[in-house]
């Protein structure tokens, strides 16, 4: 299955353009696997399906199906 | 051959690091006011440009001391200031064309770069290697002084 | 060790400069920077005082660390009572001109009184005088500071003034130092301003010196490595703060058209890519970072404006590099105006440093100007002929230039939101607290920051608590009281040791507290600077109870208690304060009524400034 990845901030350009519209994952993958194959995954700070948001906590128990929208953001600080 | 100290004002971000490290190893306190290398800036801080002795060959500081003062360090090149002969005359400070010499009131006595020994306080602690301290045939973007090598001249379409 | 252990206090009325040993009992206590200023203005100043007459006293502190290599060690603060928020004031800057004052060996600078004529400052170690500075009365910033330097024939003084916004008193002028970097926030600008001081210009050439000198870099070597390494600063360092844009807009809050709207259609043309990408005129935003005093972080951005660009066509001083787009300027002049033309907001962006102005403020106060406008309340005739509907370009280019040479209509920017608002019958318009204006993040969707700003001391700000890592977790009030608590104290802290907030990234309270402890007498552990901050934070909190603030004070405009984000991931909801702030007052162990009680004064040695309270 593939899903839509969503990378902004620090992150942008951190995956070519064609993984991103398309990123390829194992059936039954959940959003903590998606979050650790990545290379940046320690930038990774808040993760979002279809637009709700999902807590680091939860990551390991929200199975993803294909055609998902996950945004992933980095961490924020001050500014 | 002697390691010079390599500066690249492109990636100096004005930290001014190097003139706290170089004025602790010299004076034991932090204190710009006294560091040997001097960061100038440009343009509302768009250009840093880190600026110290070269150790030139011509050694104007040197040839001008009228007390034998200033010596080569076989070591490493460095024209170095004896405090004790010193006399604080200034001669070397006129006679340098690079600036780089500068009387300390609090001393009365001339600072100049002395290489720290060989281990150079400022190349240290830059953390944009602006400066480095090392050999300029090794540390210079090969084209300029290095001979091309087959890779250079291999077609990239090969791959 | 760290301290240089003396005071500068100048007395403006009577015209005398005296240095006084710092006192090394409130050193203890409250660190420098920050605290120690903090517990100086307490000394010196009555709660109650106008902010802008000459009874109010204007504390520049650096910290222990500041002027060591310790990286970012070149902070320093002015503390003061604050003109836009009648509450403590404490801006920070970076720069060089704190390491610089340090050098001239003092801790802490001490403004009072008023001066008959304008003066500037004139520092150079123990040689200090007031200058007549009836000539730069009316001179910018930049002027300001090129003709000090010229004066004195030193390119090594470093000089820290105000522009014609603060001598006219605009609510939020600022002190810019080093062309670029300033304690931006709450009015200190102003402060000085009405004290007739142009300027504060240092040479120093007393050094810093540390406690255990080798113990000391190895301990600096190792931080800065952690720091070094750390992602967070590889992100500043190439994108500035900048890269947040791009995050709030997808998060949903990224405060729009004065937060009436929480994502900004124009994002992509005042983002990070934006400002690399070259523009028909064949222009590039971006130059280069540039680091402040001591810092390996270096985010800050080195830009320029398109010479064909509407504002400065035919205005080559404007054509040289300075300081570039930050996030919060980004906000301010972009979404919060409803603006993507992004030489438009560099242009903005110089007319703050060159005049002296904090561009949160003003942009938030513009965005205010803007929907009394659209709402018919402000007219064409009013506003200088000026569109000053969102999304002109030209409003913004032209209302920033106005208000920080105190002209036109922006003599009534220069009133901020708050009393701008209250003027043409909207108060609810004005996007503040304590009257100060929100930073570019919307409480709805970042709950714990709508608590950061209610509680924050000088009114709303970003940089006093730090909630970022639960507030992008769950969109609700639950659970933000405690880190917005203990995140006041560590920052409270953080400012007080002289190095800039930006480290906390990488660096825990430990990590801070071993180079303390390198730098300066006495043992220092992560416990003791988190128990310093809270010391400041209540004793900041107390002053400003004696000044006649109060709870009613902790609190949002209605709009983000009550009107829902309309968008982003917070779609619908409010800002919960009304869970968050009994919880917050709990854990600071105050009463219901936000005052601090004797039993948590008492542990934290605030004895003297116990305050009865009726509840």
């Amino acid at each position: 299955m593939k899903v839509q990845l969503d990378l902004a901030g620090e992150l942008e350009g951190a995956l070519d353009e064609a993984l991103e519209a398309a990123y390829p994952l194992e059936t039954g993958a959940t959003l903590e696997d998606l979050v650790a194959s990545l290379p940046f995954a320690s930038r990774v700070a808040l993760t979002s399906v279809n637009g709700e948001l999902v807590p680091p906590a939860e990551r390991a128990g929200r199975t993803l199906s294909d055609g998902d929208e996950v945004m992933l953001l980095p961490p924020v600080k001050g500014g | 051959m002697h390691k010079s100290l390599l500066i690249d004002p492109g990636k100096c971000t004005g930290c001014l690091q190097c003139e706290m490290a170089c004025s602790l190893e010299h004076t034991g306190e932090f204190n710009p006011a006294r560091s040997r290398i001097r960061v100038f800036e440009f343009e509302h801080g768009l250009n840093n440009v880190p600026y110290t002795c070269t150790q030139c060959t011509a050694s104007y500081c040197m040839v001008a001391c009228p007390v034998d003062a200033i010596s080569i360090s076989q070591l490493t090149g460095a024209r170095e200031v004896a405090d004790s002969i010193c006399v604080g005359c200034r001669a070397c400070v006129a006679a340098c064309p690079y600036g780089t010499l500068n009387f300390n009131p609090e001393t009365g006595k001339v600072d100049k770069c002395d290489l720290c020994g060989g281990d150079p306080k400022c190349a240290e602690v830059c953390p944009t290697d602006a400066i480095v301290y090392g050999y300029p045939q090794g540390d210079v973007p090969p084209g300029m002084f290095a001979l091309p090598t087959d890779a250079d001249s291999a077609p990239t379409e090969v791959h | 060790m760290g301290w240089q252990r003396k005071v500068l206090r100048v007395d403006l009325t009577a015209g005398t400069c005296e240095s006084e040993p710092l006192n090394m009992q409130w050193a203890a206590q409250y660190v420098g920077g920050r605290g120690l200023a903090t517990r100086y203005l307490v000394d010196n100043v009555d709660p109650a005082v106008d902010p802008l007459s000459p009874d109010n006293a204007l504390v520049f502190a650096t910290g222990p660390l500041s002027g060591t290599l310790v990286s970012t060690s070149g902070r320093y603060c002015v503390v003061t009572k604050g003109p836009l928020t009648g509450a403590i004031a404490c801006s920070n800057s970076g720069g060089k001109f704190g390491a610089e004052l340090k050098y001239c060996g003092y801790d802490l600078l001490i403004i009072q009184g008023r001066s008959e004529k304008p003066v500037y400052l004139l520092i150079e170690d123990d040689e200090v005088s007031l200058e007549d500075a009836s000539d730069l009365w009316g001179e910018t910033v930049w002027k300001t500071e090129e003709t000090i330097k010229a004066r004195h024939r030193s390119e090594d003084m470093k000089v820290a003034s105000i522009g014609v916004a603060g001598e006219r008193g605009v609510y939020y002028a600022c002190i810019v130092n080093d062309l670029h970097r300033a304690a931006g926030r709450s009015g200190v600008g102003a402060v000085m301003g009405s004290k007739n001081l142009k300027a504060v210009a240092a040479r120093g050439t007393r050094g810093v010196k540390v406690k255990e000198p080798t113990r000391f870099m190895q301990v600096v070597d190792e931080k800065n490595r952690k720091l070094f390494e750390h992602g967070s600063r590889r992100a500043l360092m190439r994108y500035g703060t900048l890269s947040m844009i791009d995050v709030m807009q997808k998060f949903g809050g990224l405060p729009t058209n004065n937060f009436q709207k929480v994502q900004f259609e124009g994002v992509d043309r005042i983002n990070p890519k934006a400002v690399v990408e070259t523009n028909r005129n064949g222009h590039k935003n971006l130059l280069t970072n540039k680091a402040c005093f001591g810092c390996t972080i270096a985010c800050g951005r080195i830009a320029h404006i398109d010479p064909n660009h509407f504002s400065v066509v035919n205005r080559q001083e404007y054509w040289h590099a300075s300081g570039g787009l930050e996030y919060e300027t980004a906000f301010a002049f972009g979404p919060a105006v409803g603006v993507d033309d992004l030489d438009a907001l560099t242009f903005a962006g110089y007319m703050m440093n060159e005049h002296g102005m904090d561009p949160i403020s003003f942009g938030v106060t513009l965005a205010a100007a803007m929907e009394l406008y659209e709402l018919g309340l402000i007219t064409r005739e009013q506003t200088d002929g000026i569109d000053l509907r969102f999304g002109n370009a030209e409003a913004l280019t032209v209302m920033a230039e106005k208000t920080g040479k105190y002209e036109g209509f922006g003599r009534e920017l220069a009133l901020g939101s708050k009393r701008l608002c209250e003027k043409y019958g909207r108060p609810d318009l004005a996007m503040v607290v304590k009257g100060q204006e929100f930073a570019g993040y919307d409480s709805r969707a970042l709950q714990g920051m709508g608590l950061g700003y209610a509680t924050g001391n000088r009114g709303a700000c970003h940089l006093k608590h730090d909630t970022f890592d639960v507030d992008m977790e769950d969109v609700s009030g639950k659970g933000k009281a405690k880190p917005c608590k203990h995140s006041q104290d560590d920052i409270a802290a953080i400012d007080s040791a002289g190095i800039c907030l930006f480290t906390a990234s990488a660096w825990d309270l430990d990590d801070i507290a071993a180079q303390v402890d390198a730098a300066c007498e006495g043992s220092w552990t992560a416990e003791r600077l988190h128990d310093a901050g809270e010391r400041i934070w209540n004793l900041e909190r107390l002053f400003n109870l004696r000044a006649g603030l109060t709870a009613a004070d902790d609190t949002l405009p209605p709009r983000l208690l009550k009107e829902p984000a309309p968008s982003g991931t917070a779609k619908g909801k409010v800002c919960e304060l009304d869970v968050m702030l009994p919880e917050y007052y709990a854990e600071r162990g105050w009463t219901a009524n936000g005052v601090p009680t004797p039993d948590l004064l008492r542990r934290l040695k605030l004895e003297d400034f116990i305050i009865e309270s009726p509840a």
